[in-house]
């Protein structure tokens, strides 16, 4: 190797244009990534497994690499709810002991025929269901700006990778901002694409008319370069669409703010100012500025943590003890079902399904899960008609900096709040992209802030223009 | 308001089993929830709108099937108890 691989600010199109040169091979950026991991690992918990073949994957993507393969020798990291054939995967769930991914995720395939290097499966909430990873069932992984801080979740173990320069790249899944609150709280790149861009099969269903798969990065143009590898219409998923190329804007995009929503009650004063700054700088690029108003949005997360739960106790209950997994010995059959999912699925998963069962009992379905869609009309009604006079809604992604290891562990109305901001581009189906935007600074930590953009259907490419000009690449 | 009674029938139907302890936590934990959930209340909906999906037939023509048992060693394989080409279950009845 000629120059040491300066992983700290190397990103997809740099390491593209040093493999295609020849600075460096596959193998040594490879290499450089294991070493990282290896210093860091054991103190972030980023990494629930790295995978023993990377060197030879490494070897075998170097083949592939030229100059219009742009992912051909990427190290990247996976969360753990996606299957990689033949690969240990299991949603950092007990239940999921010893279940080896039978074929691989749609994401992955193609990613895996491009000439990514898969280093390993990234540590994640429990069936991605929480802000911090804390619900893993393999310990909470680090923020890497400050240790003794959450990284964020669910995706937190994948977003650390790239925040800690672990990974070059990461996927993750976002039902409700687990890709763009911990990118957030890691300073980096996160896209949460078009409900159905890219195909959910081979993804671990959580909600799964929210679910989708996106790329955490270093770089705007990283996440384009990940997303334009990934979408597309999939037989293997029906919710899955046809992605269309769209009509450049004419002009510089407009951007909405709910001003009545974004400057609410319990928004640090530092994520506000940030978030002014932001408005400033885009101003200043000749974007125009219009305040929005978006009358049900808070609703939003009421809506979330019903709509959620109910389809968590659907798909989760598949895990029985018969087909996979883990299984405990009760005393009959149903001894058996209600050991192995007792036993099996940590704290949240367990009140989560225990909730969507609740708003699905016949009683309630009405009041709750019923009321809870036809809200979710509404919303989806005032982000149609805010997209007729803005091109971007634009917020703070969360509402303060990562909070300090085990400080909302006991307090889950207060970890559903993280999302206050995220949930509702799930709900709408909408793309959204978390963007680093400042920092605060406590002690002698910079912590990072994030703003949100949220673009209308299959409008990532306006998100990515305005991401571009906002960081300056 | 949850009650613990609540709690138990939920665990039975969620086929959970829980401690008196993790019942208790439940049970003051997702009485908040409700609490906050609650809020969809206030909202004026009118008649709620039948949940719809815009796909339709979204099953694949039934032909061209694959080669018959071309997964079955592949799935079962990863099943914790299994009586040759069977999954293994107690008894039901």
């Amino acid at each position: 190797m000629s120059t040491k691989i300066d992983l700290a600010t190397l990103t997809i199109e740099k390491a593209h244009a040093h493999l295609v040169a020849g600075d460096f091979t596959a193998r040594e950026l490879a290499q450089a990534y294991l070493d990282e991991i290896t210093k860091k690992n054991k103190e972030l918990n980023v990494y629930l497994e790295v995978f023993d073949d990377v060197l030879a994957q490494a070897d075998r993507a170097q083949k592939l690499i030229s100059k219009d393969n742009l992912l051909a020798g990427i190290p990247m990291a996976f969360k753990d709810n996606m299957l990689i054939e033949g690969r240990r995967v299991q949603s950092a769930s007990k239940i999921l002991d010893g279940y080896i991914a039978p074929y691989d995720a749609t994401a992955i395939q193609k990613l895996r025929d491009a000439g990514v290097v898969f280093l390993g499966r990234a540590n994640m909430d429990e069936f991605a269901m929480g802000a911090s990873t804390e619900n893993s069932a393999f310990g909470v992984t680090h923020n890497p700006h400050d240790t003794s801080r959450v990284a964020g979740g669910s995706s937190g173990g994948s977003v650390a990778a790239v925040g800690g320069s672990l990974a070059l790249a990461a996927l993750g899944s976002d039902t409700g901002g687990s890709i763009r609150q911990p990118s957030a709280y890691c300073g980096v790149v996160g896209l949460k694409p078009t409900y159905g861009s890219i195909s959910r099969h081979g993804l671990m269903a959580m909600g799964s008319s929210l679910d989708i798969i996106g790329p955490i990065t270093k770089s705007v143009r990283d996440a384009e370069i990940l997303f334009d590898a990934m979408r597309g219409r999939d037989r293997y998923d029906s919710t899955s669409i046809e992605y269309g190329t769209q009509k450049p804007l004419k002009k510089k995009p407009v951007i909405g703010v709910p001003w009545h929503f974004v400057d609410g009650d319990g928004i640090a004063p530092e994520i506000i100012s940030t978030f002014k700054a932001a408005l400033k700088k885009f101003e200043k690029a000749g974007y125009e500025i219009k305040e929005i108003k978006l009358p049900n949005i808070e609703y939003s997360l009421a809506v979330y943590y019903i709509i959620v739960p109910a389809e968590v106790s659907t798909n989760l209950s598949r895990f029985d003890g018969v087909k996979y997994g883990l299984h405990v010995e009760g005393p009959n059959l149903l001894g058996d079902y209600l050991a192995t999912r007792g036993q099996g699925f940590g704290p949240e998963v367990r009140r989560r399904i225990m909730l969507g069962t609740y708003v699905l009992s016949s009683g309630y379905y009405d009041a709750y899960y019923n009321k809870a869609n036809t809200v979710r009309e509404l919303l989806k009604d005032d982000f149609k008609k805010a997209f007729e006079s803005v091109d971007i809604i634009m917020t703070p992604t969360t509402a303060d900096v990562a909070f300090e290891i085990g400080k909302k562990a006991s307090d889950p109305l207060a970890m559903y709040l993280e999302d206050i901001f995220t949930v509702t581009a799930n709900l709408v189906g909408i793309p959204a992209l978390s963007i680093p935007a400042g920092t605060k600074k406590i002690g002698d930590k910079e912590l990072p802030i994030g703003i949100q953009l949220m673009a209308n259907h299959e409008r990532e490419d306006i998100l990515f223009t305005a991401g571009k000009d906002f960081v300056g690449e | 308001m949850i009650t613990l009674q609540d709690i138990e029938k939920l665990a039975t139907l969620s086929r959970l089993s829980l401690t008196a302890a993790e019942k208790e936590k439940y049970r003051g934990e997702i009485d908040s929830i409700v609490g906050y959930i609650d809020m969809l209340k206030k909202v004026s909906t009118g008649k709620p709108a039948p949940v719809m999906s815009r796909n339709k037939n979204v099953l694949r023509e039934d032909v061209n099937p694959h080669e018959p048992g071309m997964y079955t060693e592949k799935l079962l394989k990863l099943a914790p108890k299994r009586d040759g080409q069977y999954l293994k279950v107690k008894k039901i009845l």
